[in-house]
């Protein structure tokens, strides 16, 4: 939550803090005020996590869009569905059209094409532990014949690298059966953008190590891509450098001037100093005193 | 040992305060202008430019603490001239408070007097107004109580 000019002053700064970052016992109570503010197309189904506690890896997610899996939970109970994308705010699956789905109204600003009415009906984010991956294995009664299984948990182990996602991606197996690999969905696949380089381009070696002691670049050359004499690598402020960096001097007030003026003019009034006469009165002074103390 | 020796032997303050305020001047009494030599720096005194009071050079608490110092020595006579009293001076020039002198009394010493000749006037008339408000037969019973109480031959 913000305003328009917090970037500008600190006024209300501590409240929205508050509300930005609110102690434990108040998390319900301000969740349940941000949620009412939302209307009720932008409203997520189920609670938005926390970004610390938001899925980044695929271990964290267990299933990607393409994954079949089963509904165990509501309405849609049994039904199969796809997996279309995650929802990143509350760590959901946003499911195919089999999914839940909930039918809001829409302001027009943010009608889609075609659309000729108010109401819209939109999927339904589901939690990780409401859906299972449905996989098909090998059937062991019918040989050559696979069977459509639902699987209760998934499990990760080892590596490999996967070229449709184009990185290492962990092996998935059913839990407690190490042995079924579960493989990963294919991924959408995306046009390349036209700024984009081609594959085969990339890959294409056009360097090779000749020797690891000899300097592939000429030893000439280092000057046209170093500047020895650089400012930077000179580590010394010249003249010019010094009276950028320094702020000139602030031209005296005239109430300064007459001061100094007058402290010039007091310098030169000759001051009364401690003649050895003066030490020699303030010394009988003392040996009087003393004298009188001793005495008594 | 000599004079000068002497004065070598008193604390820095004060030897330092004399080096900036020798005695042979006569300071002034009462406050001048702040370029002048007679200065004095127990006073506030009156720039001639702005026509402003600077603070005394020396506060209250440090001339104080001066004067007891120079009075151990016995040389606080030549410090310049103060408005502050110390020790016997002090004593001797004290002005009692009029509370003191003339205490006013609590509010029962104040009217104790006016009371009690009220009280006294009173208990003079007490059956006069005993019997205004009781009517006639307080009358008869204080006049028979009289009669009892008269001493007779019988």
């Amino acid at each position: 939550m913000s305003t328009g000019y917090s970037h500008l002053t600190k006024v209300g700064a501590r409240i929205l803090n508050r509300l930005n970052n609110p102690p434990e016992h108040l998390k319900p109570f301000v969740s349940k005020y941000t949620k009412r503010s939302v209307p009720e197309f932008l409203r997520p189904e189920i609670d938005e996590v926390d970004p610390k506690d938001a899925f980044e890896t695929e271990k964290q997610w267990k299933y990607m869009p393409g994954d079949r899996v089963v509904i165990t939970r509501g309405k849609q109970r049994g039904n199969i569905c796809v997996v279309k994308q995650h929802d990143r705010i509350t760590n959901g699956f946003i499911l195919d059209e089999n999914g839940p789905t909930k039918t809001v109204p829409v302001p027009k600003q943010f009608w889609l094409e075609g659309q000729k009415t108010h109401m819209l009906t939109v999927p339904v984010a589901l939690k990780q532990e409401d859906v299972k991956l449905v996989a098909d294995v090998d059937d062991p009664q019918n040989p050559g014949h696979t069977k459509t299984v639902a699987v209760r948990d998934v499990t990760f182990s080892g590596s490999y690298y996967d070229p449709d996602y184009k990185k290492m991606m962990p092996y998935r197996q059913v839990s407690g059966e190490t042995d079924l690999v579960i493989p990963w969905p294919k991924p959408e696949q995306h046009e390349d953008g036209e700024l984009a380089t081609d594959a085969m381009v990339a890959r294409e070696q056009t360097f090779w190590v000749e020797s690891l002691a000899k300097n592939p670049i000429p030893e000439a050359a280092f000057l046209t891509i170093r500047n020895p004499h650089s400012k930077f690598r000179r580590g010394k402020l010249t003249t010019k450098d010094i009276s950028k960096l320094v702020a000139p001097p602030m031209p005296l007030s005239d109430v300064k001037k007459a001061r100094l003026a007058e402290r010039e003019q007091l310098a030169q009034i000759p001051r009364p100093t401690l003649t050895e006469e003066d030490k020699n009165l303030i010394g009988d002074k003392i040996y009087e005193h003393l004298k009188e103390y001793v005495g008594r | 040992m000599s004079s000068k020796q002497l004065f070598d032997l008193l604390p820095s303050q004060l030897k330092n305060f004399f080096k900036s305020y020798p005695p042979s001047i006569q300071y002034a009494t009462k406050p001048t202008s702040t370029h002048a030599i007679n200065a004095n720096p127990f006073l506030p005194n009156k720039h001639p430019v702005t026509n402003r009071y600077h603070d005394p050079k020396y506060s209250l608490r440090r001339m104080s603490d001066l004067y007891k110092m120079a009075s151990l020595y016995g040389v606080q006579d030549l410090l310049p001239p103060r408005n502050k009293m110390f020790f016997e001076e002090k004593y001797d020039n004290k002005k009692m408070m009029k509370g003191v002198l003339m205490p006013k009394g609590h509010k029962h010493e104040l009217v104790h007097d006016e009371k009690m000749a009220k009280m006294a006037e009173a208990i003079k008339n007490a059956d006069k107004y005993i019997m205004e408000v009781k009517g006639s037969k307080y009358k008869r019973r204080i006049e028979r109580k009289q009669e009892e109480q008269r001493t007779t031959w019988f």
